[in-house]
């Protein structure tokens, strides 16, 4: 499996949680990269291949809303899909996010294996 | 406006920590002891509804959960390293639930950033706080939550 993903998220402990889920649901760790807020995911982006992107929303400097903007707005990443995983669960904020394109939502506190089965499916819809 | 108390509060925290890193904890009367090392964070939100929100967690609560989030055993884990970003952590998740609780997913509430507490700021007006305790294996998590009746801390 060559799929490529990034984990967006300011808070370290928990990118290495996502991580370990994200190489449970089958990605290799050689295949992960991570950014602490939307800034620099949006360096990883452009220095690197990313199929899937798992996003916080609450972050410092970028958060994930102005990521989505930034993201939405480059047709270069039109392929690639983002998941927002975050705290948010204001159905008008995360209804303005899909309309930008944004492929999912799991809310806070979640599962490791929920974030695993969510992950696969992710993978399975980008390879189809 | 606050539909929180002291239950609903226990209880979200409570199924917090079971869903996210597999810690069960039961309610606890007791108090932290002065004196015993501790790790805290906060985090506010504010908009339609406003409040704060502080965790205080004795360091063996701090170990199991910063082992629950790293998947290592307690023993393993690098408690200087990880144990105040699992705070934070838990911190965001906690007020994610709290604003949710307050009608979050149709209200204009905006949930902050979480950072190290100040457990001061919390004792200035302790009759304003809900105050409550979770015990993990006699280690101890303290929550202490201001609702918008106390703005002046979530300013």
């Amino acid at each position: 499996m060559n799929t490529r993903l990034l984990i967006v998220d300011d808070s370290p402990i928990l990118r290495m949680s996502i991580r370990k889920s994200c190489i449970v649901a089958g990605v290799p760790a050689a295949n992960i990269s991570e950014a602490g807020n939307g800034k620099q995911a949006l360096d990883v982006l452009a220095a690197k291949p990313i199929d899937l992107i798992l996003l916080d929303l609450h972050m410092p400097v970028m958060d994930g809303e102005q990521f989505v903007q930034a993201w939405s707005a480059n047709p270069n990443w039109k392929n690639i899909m983002v998941t927002v995983v975050s705290t948010e669960m204001n159905q008008e904020r995360l209804t303005k996010l899909r309309s930008m394109g944004v492929h999912s939502c799991l809310p806070k506190p979640f599962e490791p294996e929920a974030l695993a089965r969510l992950v696969r499916s992710d993978l399975q819809e980008i390879r189809s | 406006m606050s539909n929180l108390d002291h239950s609903v509060i226990q209880k979200l925290v409570a199924v917090a920590l079971e869903r996210t890193v597999f810690i069960s904890t039961e309610p606890a009367p007791s108090q932290l002891s002065s004196g015993q090392p501790t790790y805290s964070a906060t985090i506010k939100f504010g908009g339609q509804a406003t409040g704060s929100l502080m965790l205080v967690a004795t360091e063996g609560f701090a170990r199991q959960l910063a082992a629950g989030f790293t998947c290592m055993s307690p023993g393993e884990v690098d408690l200087p390293t990880f144990g105040q970003d699992a705070m934070n952590e838990l911190a965001n998740i906690v007020g994610g639930q709290v604003v949710t609780a307050l009608g979050g997913e149709h209200k204009a509430i905006r949930l902050g950033l979480p950072g190290r507490g100040d457990p001061t700021e919390f004792t200035l007006r302790p009759g304003d706080c809900i105050t409550c305790h979770l015990d993990s294996m006699g280690d101890v998590l303290q929550i202490v939550y201001v609702g918008e009746t106390d703005a002046s801390l979530a300013a």
